[in-house]
Parts: C-alpha cells; structure tokens; sequence
C-alpha cells in the first residue's frame, strides 16, 4: 500500500534519528575519520567551534577535532539548515528566472480591439 | 472530436465577448469543433444578458449559457459546466483574458501525442517558454514560494504550475477527479492535479503566458495565503 505524504516524510524523519543513534555511538571513530573532518570543514563547523572557544584552532586534521564531533552531535540541526538552503535557493532561482513577458500584455491590447472588430461585424452591439 | 471549453463568469461582461471571440477564431483555424459554456454566478454587471446576445452572434451549438443563482465556487462551476458540455475534451480556463486561447492548439497537440498519452495537459507559467506580465517581486516570490511548498510537500509527477488553471483535461479525467476535490482558493486547482496524479493519470505540460488582468487590488491577502496553506496541509496529511 502506497504511504501517504506526512508518512513518508515521517519514514525519513525517523530514518534520519536512526542514522544520528548509529553516528553518536561511533563518534570517536567517526571524528578521526577524515571523511567527516572534510566535511566538516566545508561547512565551516571548525570555525563554528573555534569561535564557540570549543577548540584552540582551526586545524583540520587529528585525532581531537571539535568541528567533526560538532557535525555528528547536531546533525539533525545540520539537516534542518541544509533543507532551507536549499528552499531558498530554490526560490531565489525561480524568483530570479522568472520569465517577464510584457510583450504578452501589448500583444493582448491589439487582438482586444481586432476582436471587437470582429465581433460588431457579425452584429453585436457593446 | 469535439472540444467544451467552460468559462465560469463573474463580471465578465466587457471581457466575455472578446475571449469568446478569440476562441472562436482559434478553434475555427485548427479546424476543430468547440463549444463554449458559460457559467454564470448571477454577475450584479449583468454578463448573462451579454452571454445571451454573444449566443445569437455565435450560435447555440457553440454557445451554451448555464445561469446560476448566485456566487456558488469555482468547483461547483465547473462541475455544473461539465453537465451543461457534450466534448469528449474539456478546456477550464479564465475568462478574463488571463488566458490566451492561442495556447490550446498546443495542449491538443500534447494530449495527441500517441508516446505519451497524457490525460490532463496543464498550462504552466513556469517553465521555460512561460511567464507572466505584470507581476512585481512580491508577487513572484509568494508564487514561486507556494508552488515550492507545494512541489515539496506533495507528489505532483512533475507538475510545474500547480495554482495555475488554465488547463485541457480528457473528459473521465476531469469528470473522475472534480468529485474528491474539496480544497477552495488556490489550493482547489493544485488539489485536482494531486488527486489525478496519485489516481495514476498522466499530466502533460505546455508553457502559457499569463496576462494579470487584476489592476491595483490584491488578490493576495493574508486570508487567501492561510486558506492555501490548510489546503496543503490537508493534501499534506491525506494523500
């Protein structure tokens, strides 16, 4: 049976947690891992944490990096902010590419006067 | 193959003649057989008398008039147009010149297409060919935000324009679909292309201009914003 929308966003919502439990229980591992650490660092969490005075640098790599356990510890606020990223950079786009047709409206006004034309040709009265 | 396209009125009367005009001149170029049906909510501007002399002009096979007692909702409007036509395709457009009629020869062509067999073909405002006249910032990013929302929220098959409603519907779609559609103001026309979509119709595209025709009044107050969004949220939690 198909899921409804709210389920389905639902099934990911909880899929989401379930990842976070997994990651949180691996967190020394993960934090070491230089996969995080990158994206860590992409999204600027070293900074985020030097800042918060969580760490004495913005260093990148070893063992103790703040911005990697930052990215698990919150991902679910990551995920949050990621999605309106992408919301309003969606919008802004569209917002941007909007197609403007002026000449629509111009064109409209000739073939209203040719239609009235028309119209009192074949005996209708305005 | 004959083509019902249903006009609901509501202070039409300076605008009704030239769109029936403009489809008559359209569908006799394409050499395609047309009805209009025009549903008339009791106008206070008396658009049914012009309704009435426009079928002396065009004919009574073309033009039908349905007159109603008063303002009863877009849906109910077109459900009594649907009654009222005998086309194998139905056309649900505005009648305020919004739409142009010139863009359905190309939403026939779509529903002609043997490859893709589409039930519905929609007139979208957002692709790439589309647009609107007329419309300042504001109005663009309430748009291009709600139909964000929407696309988002809900499963629409890749429907584009999901407030638009300018669209071409094969009849058992559109006779099909209208019953389980209880959303009103914007949310009603994007209620119709969820519903077919999860009902496994197939929904086609065309880009149409749009020539906003409201000057100076808004149409979008906090009322219509909220009533959409209940809408959203009901398709949200229901389908």
């Amino acid at each position: 049976m198909a899921l409804l929308r709210y389920q389905l966003f639902l099934a990911a919502g909880l899929l989401l947690l379930a990842v976070w439990r997994a990651a949180l229980s691996r967190l020394p591992a993960l934090q070491s891992s230089w996969v995080v650490q990158w994206i860590a660092a992409l999204l600027g969490l070293n900074s985020v944490a030097f800042f918060l005075g969580l760490s004495d640098d913005y260093s990148l790599d070893g063992n103790e990096s703040v911005g990697a356990k930052l990215l698990v510890q919150y991902l679910p606020l990551w995920a949050v902010v990621a999605l309106g990223v992408y919301a309003l950079a969606s919008v802004v786009y569209k917002v941007a590419t909007f197609g403007d047709c002026p000449e629509a409206a111009s064109e409209l006004a000739g073939e209203i006067a040719a239609a009235k034309a028309r119209l009192r040709a074949a005996g209708f009265a305005f | 193959m004959l083509y019902s396209v249903i006009l609901p009125t509501y202070n039409e009367r300076d605008n009704l003649p030239i769109i029936s005009q403009i489809l008559h001149d359209t569908f006799t170029e394409a050499k395609l057989n047309y009805e209009i049906v025009v549903v008339d909510d009791s106008s206070p501007d008396n658009t049914l008398d012009v309704a009435k002399r426009l079928q002396a002009v065009f004919g009574e096979d073309h033009f039908r008039i349905v007159s109603r007692p008063g303002k009863l909702g877009l849906g109910s409007a077109y459900s009594a147009g649907l009654k009222a036509s005998s086309g194998g395709r139905i056309v649900l457009m505005d009648a305020d010149l919004s739409h142009h009629p010139k863009f359905v020869p190309q939403m026939i062509a779509v529903m002609d297409d043997p490859q893709r067999k589409v039930d519905i073909v929609s007139g979208t405002r957002y692709k790439k060919g589309g647009g609107v006249a007329g419309w300042d910032t504001y109005r663009k990013l309430t748009s291009c935000g709600a139909n964000f929302l929407a696309t988002f929220l809900l499963s629409t098959g890749g429907a584009s324009d999901l407030t638009g409603s300018f669209r071409l519907y094969e009849r058992a779609a559109i006779e099909r679909i209208l019953p389980q559609v209880g959303s009103k103001g914007y949310a009603f026309q994007m209620e119709i292309l969820v519903r077919a979509h999860k009902a496994g119709l197939k929904i086609g595209e065309v880009p149409i201009t749009f020539v906003d025709r409201i000057y100076g009044e808004s149409k979008l107050g906090a009322n219509e914003i909220l009533l959409y969004l209940r809408g959203l949220l009901h398709l949200f939690f229901t389908t």
